[in-house]
């Protein structure tokens, strides 16, 4: 059997895992049908601001009278947007940045593992903060911003199996005997890191929608009247007295996705690594939620 | 009526007969007023504190970026500036007509260009020594320097300042100048022999109370000056100014009596405060805590044309603005309307939401599909501009007018509308702070600061020139035909678009007594006192 | 472990913080808004704000006070700040370092005691209720944002139970009980995020280590349970666990800033936020360099002990 199809058989066993792909359809889903489920608009103003929960409002008002339901519904597609445009911008200049690094080692390696320890050491919301001045706050920079920050979190795991596998017998074999060197990180360095990658991918994702939330919360993200989460923690904790439903129900969709994701990620290191050749910790966890 | 108040009055009549340069209320009240007022700006039943002592403290918004009464950037800043440093004048806080503090009195030539104040005897700064004309004139001075940006636009027709005896100060100017009493209230009066820096790093004046110490990112303490030339006043012991910048904490604070006073704006919060048992002071009925306002960059299309502005003022829904800020808002169009006695009921008025007419005069300058606005920045100073821009940027959509928003940190903010980046935004929306009187209620929305700001000089000259001119008037009833045809001018441009009066109460335990808000949102704590 | 490997990793560290160091002068110089205008605020004049900056140095060109701060740097003087009155840097950033420190140190406190038996429960029992019960709270709890737990349990325990006073500070010297409830929600809410985090890393890592070849010729040599996890299985799983620990106790000093803006906790990322928005250069870049100098410091401390707990180790 393939490693695919013995992945897929342990998947049908394992019920978490079919939980989670299903949770993970949901939100997808969601995001890509949002305007036609939610019930108004974002963006139109319909009843009086921060009303409690009511038949016609099912989670309330915001603050100049929007509704809750619709605004949290159409914000799954920013969260899902930004979680995917800012690890995609981690994973296209990290994962090379680590091949190479681990690859060619020495003098470029060095210089490689300097900025990345730099990148790591620099608190991650305060590079996020001079970005966004820099470059102006909107959910684009933003995005690059949190992007950004995850480099080196691919960068030294790419690294790190570029360097292991570097070692193994035939790959050293191959390069005595003169190989071509992309021809060699294709065929035999890159599917051991894509694996990684896959498992880290999920992961990060959830890192980027919770830095977003966090950004948005502090004002550096998305702009109004952009039915963002996080902007809506914000705004919500500011009103908590008058219609809790507001923040909590922001909240309870950030930890929501964050899980999903994360859950993904275990179920594809299942999948992938069961052997556990990754730890979860190999790969630095960057508190940028907290 | 007694000899008295008979001489009183016939020398008010020779010196309003003798020196036309005078503001009218102002000057009256310097004569008739001999001594100094028991209770000062507050008031006290009966002259005296009914309780001494106690710490009182306030939450505000954030730290203060500095205690130099020249080099400050805020109000949190300047509430404890006025508790330290008093000033030659000061506002009535149920009047707001200006009143002698340190300057028991003063008078002006007949030409309007030199100013006589006689300052009050005995007066002593908080290290003992003596306050006298030469301290006077350090001060004025140090609110000259360039780098006083608070003070030294207004002075400009200072020409020379003498010490004439210790107790005589006089002012020499190269033009009259009505605003120049106004201008003095935010002259803070300090020692002499003294660098500006020096000043900011061991503040001290004559104020009601003396520095003791900053705890950085946490709090100022202050104590009592118990030689305050107001006799049997502060009431308080000391003073204690925290820094709590989130406002659910400020609010629970409150609520649990960590603090007893909150000096900045927790609207979302004041219907729990208020179950909570906490007493709202409102300002003086007919005064507000300043205007929610909106520049207009009129070197921009479409904002260059006078019919577009007018829509978006005619666009705005303020009686729903108002009510998205929890009902504390006045709806005005017309920033006059804050000062009963100088508004022009003929100047136009955009109280009442139209947006057939706003479509109209969109229409007229060639916008009948509607028009992108483009950059709507908005001064991230509290959540409530969060929620002004958004009702701004929706209302305006209803017309026809569609902006993109951006919530900018302060910083930012100013250097676009302000500083390196001037003119880099389409319509600013922000909140300002005009003085109560009638020309600062006119020069600080256009002129002041913002003349490059908003643009609107190259189009209405004539506005500004008036504006200047209308400051060395002789005679009333000419400066109050300028000021009529200056909101008229104003009214019709739009440059400035108001969208409404604030009218933020200050939130305080109710055993904080004797507490006046002032329509500048300054805290004047020194007829204060805690029932407890 | 040789001198060169420690001399190596010490040049290290001081590259990356010279990298930091330049990277947060020229951002910051880059952001617009001015501390003059912070200072005078956006009522000054133009020609007010430019004597300002006069003074305070702003206007020599960029490469001048890029030279003279590092300068100043490596004579241990961090400068004073013009947007605080002139007050020094140093009396700014430290005090904010060991209130961070404090929390920190807390946090991870509440972290280890709540992860280490948990995932060491969790690894023993793999498979069972119990590990699957501990994996799903750890999973949840690694998601869970530490600023949502935290206003969620302000809510609760300063509102709807005044039980603890709601969010703030006071210097221990000034009241020390009050300055431990100040301290207890904060710590909590980092904590037990920082414990679901560390529990499953504990659990992967004793999993892991009880899977080697030698671990399972002990048990196979009729050794009882406990004595193989005391003795072979723990050490090393403690010493990826410590690894952990380190690495994350560093990222916490710069990453605890929306916890400490949610409870107002006057710590280094509370500093860091406030001189950003306020422009106050000379502070921010100080604080941005001393976090990045405590992830360095703590790194640099566990390579080491890696080393040396490790002689297997074998470094590129």
């Amino acid at each position: 059997m393939s490693r695919w199809a013995r992945s897929l058989s342990r998947l049908r066993r394992n019920v978490l895992s079919l939980v989670v792909i299903f949770a993970l359809a949901g939100v997808v889903g969601l995001a890509a049908v949002a305007e036609s489920v939610a019930p108004y608009g974002p963006f139109a103003v319909v009843a009086a601001p921060v009303q409690r929960p009511s038949p016609a409002h099912w989670l309330g008002t915001d603050e100049i009278g929007r509704d809750v339901l619709s605004r949290l519904v159409v914000g799954t597609r920013i969260t899902l947007m930004a979680g995917l445009v800012a690890t995609l911008i981690a994973v296209v200049i990290g994962v090379p940045m680590g091949l190479v690094s681990g690859y060619y080692g020495r003098g470029l390696d060095a210089a490689m593992m300097r900025i990345t320890d730099g990148l790591l050491a620099f608190p991650p919301i305060i590079l996020a903060m001079a970005m966004v001045a820099v470059l102006g706050a909107s959910l684009t920079n933003t995005m690059i911003a949190i992007g950004i920050v995850q480099i080196p979190r691919f960068s030294r795991l790419v690294r790190a199996v570029t360097l292991a596998t570097k070692q193994l017998e035939y790959v050293q074999a191959a390069r005595a005997l003169g190989g071509d060197d992309l021809h060699i990180i294709r065929r035999a360095i890159f599917p051991n890191v894509a694996s990684m990658v896959f498992v880290q991918f999920s992961l990060a994702f959830a890192t980027a929608v919770l830095t977003e939330a966090g950004l948005s919360f502090l004002g550096l993200g998305a702009q109004p009247p952009s039915p963002s989460w996080g902007l809506m923690l914000d705004l919500g904790r500011k009103l908590l007295s008058k219609n809790p439903f507001y923040a909590l129900s922001a909240g309870a969709a950030v930890f929501l996705v964050v899980l999903v994701f994360t859950l993904l990620g275990d179920t594809l290191r299942d999948l992938l690594d069961p052997f556990q050749t990754t730890r979860p910790g190999s790969a630095p966890a960057l508190t940028s939620s907290g | 009526m007694g000899a008295r108040q008979l001489c009183g009055v016939v020398a008010v009549g020779l010196c309003l007969l003798m020196n036309p340069y005078g503001l009218l209320e102002q000057h009256t009240r310097a004569e008739a007023a001999p001594a100094p007022l028991a209770g000062g700006p507050a008031g006290l039943p009966g002259g005296q504190c009914p309780k001494r002592g106690g710490n009182l403290i306030i939450g505000q918004s954030g730290e203060p970026t500095s205690i130099n009464p020249h080099r400050f950037g805020d109000q949190n800043a300047r509430n404890i500036i006025i508790a330290i440093f008093s000033t030659l004048v000061e506002h009535d806080l149920q009047t707001y007509a200006i009143r002698p503090s340190l300057a028991q009195s003063w008078s002006i030539s007949r030409d309007g260009l030199d100013w006589t104040f006689k300052l009050r005897a005995n007066v002593k700064f908080h290290d003992g020594s003596d306050f006298d004309a030469e301290a006077a004139k350090a001060s004025l001075e140090r609110s000259m320097e360039p780098a006083s940006g608070r003070t030294a636009p207004l002075l400009t027709r200072v020409k020379s300042l003498e010490a004439k005896d210790a107790l005589t100060f006089v002012i020499h100017l190269s033009q009259p100048d009505r605003i120049l009493l106004s201008t003095l209230l935010d002259v803070y009066m300090g020692p002499a022999g003294v660098t500006t820096e020096r000043l900011g790093e061991a503040p001290m004046g004559t104020g009601p109370f003396k520095f003791v110490r900053w705890d950085r990112n946490r709090q100022v303490v202050l104590e009592r000056h118990t030689n305050y030339w107001r006799q049997g006043l502060p009431c308080l012991d000391r003073l204690t100014f925290r820094t709590i910048p989130e406002e659910s904490v400020r609010s629970q604070q409150l609520r649990s009596g960590q603090i007893h006073l909150s000096s900045s704006g927790l609207l979302g919060e004041m219907g729990t405060l208020a179950t909570a048992g906490l007493v709202l002071h409102a300002p003086p009925r007919g005064f507000n805590l300043g205007l929610y306002n909106i520049h207009t960059n009129t070197r921009r299309e479409p904002w260059r044309r006078q019919e577009v502005r007018q829509a978006l003022s005619l666009a705005l829904d303020r009686e729903a603005i108002g009510r998205a800020l929890f009902g504390f808002v006045q709806v005005l169009s017309n920033p006059m309307e804050a000062n009963k006695r100088f508004f022009n009921p003929q100047a136009a008025s955009y109280n009442k939401r139209d947006l057939d007419q706003a479509r109209q005069l969109l229409a007229a300058a060639g916008f009948s599909g509607g028009v992108d606005g483009g950059d709507a920045i908005v001064c991230g100073l509290g959540f409530q501009f969060n929620i002004f821009g958004q009702l701004v940027q929706s209302q305006a959509a209803e017309a026809g007018i569609r902006l993109r928003l951006t919530i900018l940190d302060v910083g930012t903010y100013v250097a676009r509308t302000l500083g390196g980046r001037r003119g880099e935004y389409d319509i600013a929306v922000c909140a300002m702070v005009p003085k109560p009187d009638e020309y600062d209620l006119l020069n600080h929305p256009y002129a002041k600061l913002f003349t490059q700001t908003l643009g609107w000089i190259d189009q209405r000259r004539e506005f500004y020139d008036l504006l200047d001119a209308a400051r060395s008037m002789p005679g009333d009833s000419a400066y109050r035909q300028a000021i009529t045809e200056l909101q008229r001018i104003a009214m019709e441009g739009q440059a400035e678009i108001i969208a409404g009066g604030r009218l933020d109460p200050t939130p305080a335990r109710a055993y904080v007594k004797n507490f006046i808000p002032h329509t500048q949102g300054n805290v004047f704590l020194e007829a204060v006192w805690l029932d407890r | 472990m040789s001198a060169r490997f420690v001399a190596q990793r010490l040049l290290h560290g001081g590259l990356v913080l010279w990298i930091v160091a330049t990277a947060v002068f020229f951002l910051f110089r880059v952001i617009p808004g001015d501390p003059a205008a912070m200072t005078l605020g956006f009522d000054a004049p133009p020609e007010a704000l430019a004597a300002l900056r006069a003074e305070m140095g702003l206007d020599k060109p960029l490469h001048v006070q890029y030279a003279t701060w590092l300068f100043n740097l490596m004579r241990w003087d961090l400068g004073r700040s013009a947007t605080s009155g002139n007050a020094p840097v140093a009396g700014l950033v430290f005090p904010s370092l060991w209130r961070t420190l404090e929390l920190a140190s807390l946090s991870m406190l509440v972290a280890i005691s709540i992860a280490v038996p948990l995932g060491m429960l969790a690894a023993l029992r793999v498979g069972s209720t119990v590990d699957q019960l501990a994996r799903v709270v750890t999973t949840i709890g690694f998601s869970m944002p530490t600023y949502v737990l935290g206003i969620v349990a302000l809510v609760v325990f300063a509102e709807m139970i005044p039980l603890l006073p709601s969010a703030g500070y006071v210097p221990p010297a000034e009241d020390l009980v009050l300055h431990i409830k100040y301290l207890i929600l904060p710590a909590a809410s980092v904590g037990l995020v920082m414990a679901a985090r560390l529990a499953r890393f504990m659990r992967a890592g004793m999993l892991d280590v009880l899977s080697q070849d030698y671990v399972r010729t002990a048990y196979a040599k009729g050794l009882p349970g406990w004595r193989v996890n005391a003795r072979h299985a723990l050490p090393n799983a403690i010493l990826a666990f410590v690894t952990e620990v380190g690495v994350n106790f560093g990222l916490l000093i710069g990453g605890m800033v929306v916890i400490e803006q949610v409870f107002t906790w006057p710590g280094l990322g509370w500093l860091m936020i406030q001189s950003t928005l306020n422009r106050a250069y000379d502070v921010v870049q100080i604080a941005v360099l001393i976090s990045a100098a405590a992830f360095v410091i703590v790194n640099l401390l566990v390579d080491l002990s890696y080393g040396v707990m490790d002689p297997r180790i074998a470094y590129e």
